[in-house]
């Protein structure tokens, strides 16, 4: 927060100096360049006419969008980084905006002549009336102001394009509209992390001398067939009951109706909730475990009364779980025939 | 068997006996699994299924009435138009030379001429028998021929396998899975005894797999990882070093020799696990056999330096090659696989195939049932006695279970693997349950005892009931759990898997079945009424058929190798007329075919898999295209009244819904498949295209492109012209193009 209103006074102490009329090319990328690491310049209620009322010799991106807690937006929070990401890999290749060699190009395939491109922001709460223009109803929005050179109060109304957020990658399907839009490619430039670099690094060898420290318990862990053999019987009885549906589709982990009822299962042999992985794993690994208990466990009974017994116990267990999935299962749908004890 | 004395029965030794029992069991396994893949046959008739087998089927029958080098260097001019497709030099071929060689050896041989394709319809089912033999051997290296057997009839009706093997589906997986479990069942005797022959014939199946099918990539690296973590377990043993050696370098040599493999097992990195593994058991045997020379201080020495030494070594060359571009280890494909989301985001013709899917839980258990909860106890199981064959058994459970869940169409690889770890477990209950003549011996045994305790010889005397009892109530319970798998298989089979896809069936009120061919109807119209080089314009997905059943010329098939050819056909379908027009005379179409199910409700039409050509062809043409224009303000896909402009001007849209209404007398009509109503107001209008063919159901619209005008008029005019006229004339309602019987 500190930060953009720091930004903000820098841009409101300029115009100042400048005055009402439109922010020529040269302004803004003193602008830009007295930003620290992030270029992306801010717009609020006080700004927002003198820079964007034309004309202007540039082409201009605004995201408006709102970080607040009270509005909870979650793919303005995706969206950011990716935004600044772009607006920062422009400003990397064009510190100084466009070279002389590139404005040479009078028009390219698109028919848009170059111009620089100025990257902005506007947060919600510092600019309702700026929101108040557009009637927004829901953000986040991407906004391009094309160059213009009509000067009449409030005509980027009239200019403005909108982005449409898909499904995807924000920063490439972003770069792609602003090619379309302004005729420039922007190419990215993910900055590298030294921090996430230096945790794994640190990570990594805190783990190594671990390893060296303990390292008869780690053999021990390594080689341990108990350790083994659950990993691949768990992991077997979750990818066997749809875990990776469950990652791929992000479905939800259960539907509760108006009533408050809850939905376990849904219909359809193509589809499935989160839960139904966790009751299907859980009746696989039940009967699982008993017959592997009614051929390991039970023959080892001496007597023969209480052999009976435990293999009585086990063999109707065995059945009432085996029930209990076939009834789950026609609760799938697909008019399933068969059922050996109707539960539901 | 302790004791050696032959046991006879009624005089026949009881080796004899048992197998005698053998073959029969195996006969009736064989009978079983064949007749379960019948019922389409029964059903319907004799007829290839669905949209691959088409092309296979089209591709055998070339094969037979070709010779087998044209069939090498078959290049097929009648689809892709105009690209046109080196088939021979991109199609596995070991399908086709399979069915071919059986057709001239039943000909020349045994003089029966059998049509090629009741050959190709009922290639599946045989080779379905064939599998579970192989499936037996398999197991039975893992346990004992009980275990075997079991996995064989496993095998033989699990409707996993039985999806893809029914009679009809003439397709790769039909005898690919055959020679998965022959190349698995000969690798595991290979590995066993260390042998060269059994590692030859290992490399042989292997290569009649690549031959097959493409997924021969999965033994290329499941093999290997079997390797490596036996390695990793410290069970090098020389056996494994010949077994391995010999399939790795005679099965990547025979490999290279199909032609659409080619440099792939040295090039890919698909390829890279086997070839890594290679050199590391290289590396292993020679550090095996310095140890065995050397004594244990120095060998340790030994062992850092030559570790550092190799792994520098390794990761410059990597590097090296890198740098100077003859390897992209790092390319997107790699990351395809492990990262699910990859393929959907970028490849949106990957995303738009339902095999691609994954898969939810219920289709665990229906294709597998009963099996599906035994498999971890045999999973369990095979860690209890963890031999080294046991290692591949648990390997490629919880890779298949993985890939599996990630993609539907792997189910038919892990249904094998199911069916043994189930018939371990399985075996595993009757060996401690079924034999009751322990029973009896223990009792005599603790009778020849002296010091053991008097009372339990008391209770000797009588016959052990409880015991008995215990037993016969587990294996009450597993009969009757058997008994009803094979209820659920044959249902499974008849309900799900048994429809050819090319006719349909719907059941009437009064139960009775009612066939609808309007697929074979309309292809056949194409193949009577057509010239024979007319270039047919459609979806890809009926790209083969047509090829196979109409003979024409299409622009692009279920072989989707050329993205940008689909995505000009799925611009023409999304474009309006005039757009359209100018694709559909550029690539010398004449006519335009589309599916519609409105009027019966058959929901795989064009309309519902409209929004996958369009995102294609905007995948292509994003300032052009734009899969926002279908949907309304509300973000609803609708084809009713309230169907956005782009979507009613779309070709697609006016040849599914043109004349539409008048089958409703003009008022409005209703898509039974999206449950809209279809305005009679504003009805589609055609201009440059008109209607050449409609089927019975209407599931099948064929429309003939106009060619220009005469006149110089545009076709707008052309058509409104011709409209006044007609309406003046009041004579002729319907008008169908003029077109001349085919001799």
């Amino acid at each position: 927060m500190r930060v953009s209103i720091l930004q903000f006074f820098a841009v409101f102490a300029s115009l100042v100096s400048v005055g009402i009329a439109a922010l020529s090319n040269d302004q803004l990328q003193n602008l830009v360049k007295g930003q620290g690491t992030k270029k992306v310049l801010t717009i609020t209620d006080d700004n927002f006419a003198e820079i964007l009322n034309g004309p202007r010799d540039y082409h201009i991106v605004v995201l408006l969008t709102s970080e607040s807690s009270q509005i909870n937006c979650v793919l303005c929070k995706e969206f950011r980084p990716e935004y600044e990401l772009l607006a920062n890999s422009w400003v990397q290749d064009h510190p100084n905006g466009l070279t002389e060699k590139e404005l040479e190009v009078e028009e390219d395939f698109t028919g848009i002549p170059p111009k620089n491109i100025y990257f902005f922001y506007s947060e919600f709460m510092q600019s309702r009336n700026f929101f108040q223009i557009f009637q927004l109803n829901s953000i986040p929005k991407v906004f391009h102001f094309p160059p213009s050179d009509k000067a009449g109060p409030n005509n980027f109304i009239k200019e403005v394009k909108e982005y449409q957020f898909f499904q995807g990658q924000h920063s490439e399907l972003l770069r792609s509209w602003i090619a379309d839009q302004t005729g420039l490619k922007v190419n990215l430039y993910v900055p590298t992390d030294y921090y996430r670099i230096a945790v794994n690094f640190i990570g990594l060898v805190s783990i190594l001398l671990l390893v060296r420290r303990f390292k008869k318990q780690v053999i021990q862990i390594i080689t341990s067939r108990f350790l083994w053999s659950g990993f691949s019987l768990i992991s077997i009885l979750l990818l066997t009951t749809g875990y990776m549906f469950n990652q791929i589709r992000a479905v939800p982990y259960m539907r509760a109706h108006e009533n408050g009822k809850l939905e376990y299962f849904i219909q359809g042999q193509q589809n499935q909730m989160g839960v139904e992985t966790q009751i299907v794993s859980f009746i696989y690994g039940i009967l699982s475990l008993l017959f592997v208990v009614l051929i390991k466990k039970v023959p080892e009974i001496k007597n023969s009364t209480v052999l009976f017994i435990a293999v009585a116990i086990v063999s109707v267990l065995i059945f009432i779980f085996y029930s209990l999935l076939l009834c789950v299962f026609s609760l799938k749908g697909m008019g399933y025939p068969y059922r050996f004890i109707n539960f539901f | 068997m302790v004791e050696k004395t032959q046991l006879k029965v009624l005089g026949i030794k009881i080796e004899t006996i048992r197998l005698l029992l053998r073959v029969i069991i195996f006969i009736s396994v064989a009978g079983a699994a064949i007749s379960s893949r019948l019922f389409s046959v029964i059903r319907f008739e004799s007829i290839i299924h669905e949209f691959d087998p088409w092309f296979n089927f089209r591709a055998t029958k070339y094969l037979v009435t070709h010779s087998f080098y044209e069939f090498l260097n078959w290049f097929d001019d009648r689809t892709w138009y105009p690209l046109g497709r080196v088939t021979g030099g991109t199609l596995y071929p070991g399908l086709m030379v399979t069915s071919g060689a059986i057709w001239h050896i039943l000909r020349d041989w045994f003089s029966l001429p059998i049509d090629i394709r009741n050959i190709c319809v009922l290639l599946a089912p045989a080779f379905s028998g064939l599998t579970a033999i192989a499936t037996y051997f398999l197991t039975k290296e893992m346990k004992d021929s009980n275990a075997g057997l079991l996995a064989a009839i496993f095998m033989g009706i699990a409707p996993g396998y039985i999806s893809r093997s029914v009679a009809g589906s003439y397709d790769n997986e039909a005898i690919a899975i055959t020679l998965l479990m022959a190349t698995f069942y000969f690798w595991i005797k290979a590995m066993k005894l260390g042998s060269v022959f059994y590692g030859t014939l290992t490399a042989l199946f292997y290569f009649y797999m690549v031959s097959a099918w493409g997924g021969y990539v999965f033994i290329t690296n499941l093999i290997p990882l079997h390797v490596f973590v036996l390695i990793l377990m410290g069970r090098y043993t020389h056996r494994l070093y010949t077994a391995y050696s010999t399939w790795y370098a005679l099965g990547t040599l025979a490999s290279m020799q199909i032609p659409f493999v080619g440099f792939l097992p040295i090039r890919s990195n698909d390829h890279m696990a086997a070839l890594g593994v290679f050199g590391l058991l290289q590396l292993v045997a020679f550090g095996d056999y310095v140890k065995s020379r050397i004594d244990s201080k120095q060998f340790k020495t030994f062992l850092v330096v030559s570790l550092v030494l190799v792994t520098s070594l390794g990761i410059g060359a990597l590097f090296a090659l890198t740098a100077l571009g003859w390897i992209a280890p790092w390319t997107g494909r790699f990351y395809s696989l492990w990262d699910t989301n990859y393929a959907k985001i970028h490849i949106p013709i990957i995303a738009s195939v339902s095999e691609h899917q994954p898969t939810a839980w219920p289709a665990f258990f229906f294709d597998t049932s009963l099996l599906i909860w035994l498999f971890p106890a045999g999973i369990y199981l095979c860690f209890q006695e963890l031999r080294d064959e046991h290692v591949f058994v648990i390997i490629y459970g919880v890779l298949c279970s993985y890939f599996a869940g990630v993609m539907v169409r792997l189910m038919l690889t892990l249904t094998p693997v199911i069916c043994v770890a189930g018939a371990i477990a399985l075996s595993k209950l009757f060996d401690v349950y079924l034999d009751v003549v322990d029973l009896f011996k223990e009792e005599a045994e603790v009778t020849e005892g002296k010091e053991k305790e008097k009372k339990s010889t008391k209770q000797a005397s009588k016959l052990p009931i409880l015991p008995l009892l215990s037993r016969l109530l587990v294996m009450v319970f597993f009969t009757f759990y058997l008994f009803y798998f094979v209820l659920h298989c044959t249902w499974v089979t008849s309900s799900a898997y048994s429809s050819p896809s090319v006719v349909l069936a719907s059941k009437n009120p009064d139960g009775t079945q009612n066939i609808i061919d309007d697929y074979r109807e309309a292809y056949y119209w194409l193949r009577m009424n057509t010239p024979e080089d007319a270039k047919v314009l459609a979806w890809w997905d009926y790209g083969y058929q047509i090829g196979g059943m109409a003979d024409r010329t299409t622009l692009v098939d279920n072989n989707t190798w050329n993205n940008t050819h689909i995505a000009t056909v799925g611009k023409a379908m999304c474009s309006n007329e005039d757009v359209a027009y100018k694709i559909l005379r550029q690539h010398d179409v004449e006519y335009v075919l589309v599916i519609f199910g409105g009027l019966i409700g058959y929901s795989g039409d064009d309309i519902n898999k409209f929004l996958w050509m369009v995102r294609i062809a905007e995948g292509i043409w994003p300032e052009e295209v734009h899969e926002r224009d279908f949907f309304t303000e509300k973000g609803e896909y609708k084809v009713d009244g309230d169907a956005t402009k782009t979507m009613k001007e779309s070709l697609l849209y006016k040849m599914s819904y043109y004349r539409f209404n008048e089958l409703f007398s003009g008022r409005d009509g209703t898509d039974r498949v999206r449950n809209q109503s279809i305005p009679a107001a504003n009805a589609p209008e055609l201009n440059v295209i008109e209607e050449a063919f409609t089927s019975s159901n209407w599931i099948v619209r064929i429309y003939k492109v106009k060619d220009l005008d005469n006149v110089g008029r545009d076709l707008h005019q052309a058509t409104a012209f011709e409209k006044q006229s007609d309406k003046q004339k009041r004579t002729r309602v319907i008008k169908r193009p003029s077109l001349e019987l085919r001799e």
